[in-house]
């Protein structure tokens, strides 16, 4: 049973974090569009999910991040982008859908930051079920504006759509 | 036969001294007095004029060896005894007010060219334009007779006989003939034929340099253009005077050939300002004028097409208009005409002519008034006194003034005739010429303002449009871009961690830490970039003083400047608030720091880049100065928005022309000043008196 998934579209990317986190001797799932990856979220039950903002297959990155996080409250997620701007990344920091943002744009210390995150993820994954945390998340959970959520993700989904036309 | 008889006169006489001038006179007269190989053809036109033509062909026959203009006229003609006397006395002009009357009156044959002849007043007085053949050709053949009746005096120069420093001027003997028949063909079987033969220019080539607006490239083209400005003036007096220009080959398909067509400008300028100056039957000096509205102009600002614009007596407007209350230099009249110079590549299809006031005397060109960079009537001077602000430029206004050698004939020509002699009436001349178009100013002035606001806001509307798409664009590819640079990273990271492997060998592990360093800072350089090109700067005009603005522009461009090694200071010598576009200001800004940063420079020499900032009259002027090894085959005084059409080196010239089209979205204007092996000046100048006026028709998003 690993404990991390990464779930990127980009198939070199993906193998890079994943030979990165081989050579650090850390497991990683790694999945390449979201129904694989939510195939191995409920087979694996990772602690950690690393999501591109984008994946093909899914609806919404930012539905799909609260899903996962409905599903298993004291999970944490991690969200990766390289299109969304830094505004809209502080909101949905702010929201409480994910527990951390990360952006692609300084390449080596986004690198080395999820590199931590998984070792973190590893580490925890070998101690006991933290059930005060766990019930924590829960409360948080409830308080998560759904209406909220999906504003914030039909904007971030619009902009990132203009930019492809 | 000789046209002169060698003498041996020595340099003294019985009273004292005389000059015996060297044969190689003629050869510097003819070199230095007519500077231009234009001019000298104009010249033999003149004397056509002058001989009282009513045509005058120039034909150049340049396929064949050797090359050879004719210029052939059917004018009086000359007889051996006025030959001998016009054209074998340099200086001395049978034209000349001050000839002997025995001479002048031997002037006009009594026959239809005679009468021409006697009607006009001479365009050339000084006897010395004849020289100037010696520019055009090795070699001249003059055929000359009054009537068809009469034999063809032949008269032959070989200009290399007066090269010889130890011969005297008189010593070299002319050689001439009667003929009957001659190899050119002639216009009514009578007049004037000059041959020039082997011609020292190409006259079916380029010329060297870019032409300015309006102006031909070709060297036919230009003397096409030279003769229009000679002799058709766009107003009267009309004159009995037609010029054909002709050749067997031309560097253009568009070269003009034929007869000398007038300028249309006149009937397409959007203002036309006509003046009379004369003397009343009192001796009363006044003005008259008038201001003729384009059919759209009047439209657009509900004015009257014909508007007469208040003048009166000279002495009674003097003061209010700054200008002579007397009139010595005689009666003239004018017209000036605003009319934007049409698109570059429109040019020669809308007219000939190039912009510029010019002053003809009974009808014929006075050089160099108005062309080239002659500002006599003071445009640029207004220009530069008003901080580049005036609304008449000088590449707008067009037009002409009319003086007459009968009625002004205080107003005389240089010897060299390169203007008027300069003396009391012809600075009272100049003051009044200034002083309507002053007038002509004041009038269309508050017309042009608003004309000039809708222009910058179309220009500007179209460049914003034009930067919204490119921004877009690059921020999409700058998008793009992260994904295999994050790759990249990821990589590098990997091979960071091989490099410390102790498995390796120390020597292969250091080169690898080395060679991982390295790529790391170009990874990081190449992100540093995109990470710029993502974001989306905005559109708002913001208040900022130029110190903070540069500042910012300095600490983008940090990185960059430290992996170059590259200085780069800032000097303001005056902080003043600008109301810009910020965020696009500074990084069209930062662009032309980034270029100035990476211009390749000589080996040895130290990279630096100077920021100045300082007010300029109402403008903010932001010089950025490299001592890179320059931009190849830019020419000074270049605008960023044309710096796409020369090749650059080694430096994309795509990003400067972006920078422009930001500079002009911001209402400024951008210009390569000067660059040279010794690096490069670009200077970006804001109008802040300009976007005052405007500041409140500027919303974001607009």
């Amino acid at each position: 049973m690993a404990s991390a998934l990464l779930i990127d579209d980009d198939r070199e990317l993906v193998e890079t974090i994943r030979s990165n986190a081989a050579e650090e001797g850390l497991d990683l799932d790694v999945a390449t569009s979201w129904d694989e990856g939510l195939a191995l979220f409920q087979t694996r039950a990772p602690d950690l999910v690393i999501a591109d903002y984008r994946l093909p297959g899914s609806r919404h990155g930012l539905r799909l991040l609260l899903a996962v996080k409905q599903l298993r409250p004291a999970i944490r997620v991690v969200l990766i982008s390289g299109e969304v701007n830094p505004e809209e990344l502080a909101k949905v920091e702010e929201l409480g859908i994910v527990d951390r943002v990360m952006s692609k744009g300084s390449a080596i210390e986004t690198m080395e930051s999820l590199l931590d995150e998984i070792k973190d993820a590893n580490s925890k994954h070998l101690q006991p079920t933290d059930w005060p945390q766990v019930a924590q998340s829960l409360v948080e959970r409830l308080k998560l504006d759904q209406k909220k959520v999906d504003e914030l993700d039909d904007r971030m989904k619009a902009n990132v759509d203009k930019k492809d036309r | 036969m000789t046209a002169t008889k060698a003498t041996s006169r020595k340099p003294t006489d019985a009273n004292g001294l005389v000059f015996r001038p060297s044969a190689r006179l003629q050869r510097y007269l003819g070199r230095e007095m007519i500077s231009d190989p234009n001019l000298a053809v104009i010249e033999f036109v003149k004397n056509a004029y002058d001989a009282g033509a009513s045509r005058v062909d120039l034909r150049f026959v340049l396929t064949e060896e050797p090359s050879r203009l004719v210029i052939a006229d059917d004018g009086v003609g000359m007889s051996f005894a006025s030959f001998a006397e016009n054209w074998m006395q340099p200086g001395f002009s049978a034209k000349s007010d001050e000839a002997p009357e025995r001479i002048k009156r031997r002037r006009a044959p009594d026959n239809e060219s005679g009468r021409r002849m006697a009607s006009r007043l001479p365009v050339g007085e000084k006897g010395l334009g004849r020289l100037a053949a010696g520019r055009l050709g090795a070699k001249m053949d003059v055929y000359t007779r009054s009537a068809a009746s009469q034999p063809w005096l032949h008269v032959y120069l070989a200009w290399d006989m007066f090269d010889d420093m130890t011969k005297h001027m008189d010593e070299i003997v002319i050689p001439y003939e009667y003929v009957t028949d001659i190899p050119e063909p002639t216009l009514d079987g009578k007049g004037t034929v000059v041959t020039v033969t082997d011609l020292a220019l190409d006259w079916s080539g380029k010329m060297v340099g870019r032409p300015a607006v309006g102006r031909s490239r070709t060297r036919l083209g230009r003397l096409r253009e030279d003769l229009n400005l000679l002799l058709r003036p766009m107003v009267q007096p009309k004159i009995d005077f037609t010029v054909r220009l002709d050749s067997d080959a031309i560097a253009d398909e568009e070269d003009p050939r034929g007869e000398i067509t007038p300028s249309t400008a006149i009937e397409t300028a959007p203002y036309r300002y006509e003046f009379d100056v004369r003397v009343n039957e009192d001796g009363v000096a006044t003005v008259e004028r008038t201001l003729r509205r384009s059919a759209a102009i009047a439209r657009q600002f509900r004015k009257p097409k014909i508007q007469e614009v208040t003048g009166g007596a000279i002495e009674a407007i003097a003061r209010s208009e700054e200008r002579p209350s007397t009139l010595r230099s005689g009666p003239f009249k004018g017209i000036f005409l605003y009319s934007p110079p049409p698109a570059r590549h429109r040019a020669r299809a809308v007219d000939v002519v190039g912009h510029g006031v010019l002053l003809y005397r009974d009808g014929v060109l006075v050089e160099p008034y108005g062309l080239g960079e002659n500002d006599w009537v003071g445009v640029e001077a207004r220009k530069a006194s008003r901080q580049g602000h005036a609304l008449i430029q000088p590449d707008t206004l067009w037009g002409e003034v009319h003086i007459s050698r009968a009625t002004n004939p205080l107003l005389r020509d240089m010897a060299n005739r390169q203007g008027l002699l300069d003396d009391e009436t012809s600075e009272e001349f100049l003051s009044h010429i200034r002083a309507e178009f002053s007038v002509f100013e004041g009038v269309v002035g508050p017309e042009l303002e608003q004309r000039w606001i809708q222009e910058e806001d179309r220009v500007s509307s179209a460049a914003r449009d034009q930067l919204r798409a490119v921004t877009l664009r690059t921020k999409t590819f700058a998008h793009h871009l992260r994904q295999p640079l994050f790759g990249i990273g990821g990589e590098l990271i990997r091979l960071r961690r091989l490099a410390n492997d102790k498995a390796i060998p120390p020597v292969q592990r250091d080169r690898l830490k080395e060679i991982t360093a390295r790529l790391i800072q170009f990874q990081q350089r190449a992100e540093g970039l995109v990470n710029r090109y993502a974001k989306s700067p905005s559109f708002d005009y913001e208040k900022v003083f130029v110190r903070k603005l540069l500042r910012d522009v300095r600490a983008q461009t940090t990185d960059l400047a430290s992996l170059n090694g590259t200085r780069v200071s800032l000097d303001i010598r005056n902080d003043r608030a600008l109301l810009i576009p910020r965020e696009f200001v500074e990084d069209a800004l930062a662009e032309l720091v980034i270029n100035a940063i990476e211009a390749p420079r000589p080996e040895g020499r130290k990279p630096s880049v100077t920021l100045i900032a300082d007010k300029r009259g109402a403008e903010i002027v932001i010089q950025v100065i490299d001592n890179g090894g320059g931009l190849e085959g830019v020419p000074p005084q270049t605008s960023l928005g044309e710096v796409s059409v020369a090749p650059t080196k080694d430096r994309p010239a795509d990003g400067l022309v972006q920078v422009w089209d930001i500079v002009t979205f911001a209402r400024g204007r951008a210009e390569i000043v000067s660059t040279s092996e010794s690096g490069t000046l670009i200077e970006v100048r804001f109008p802040y008196q300009a976007l005052r006026l405007r500041k409140s028709s500027h919303r974001s998003g607009r």
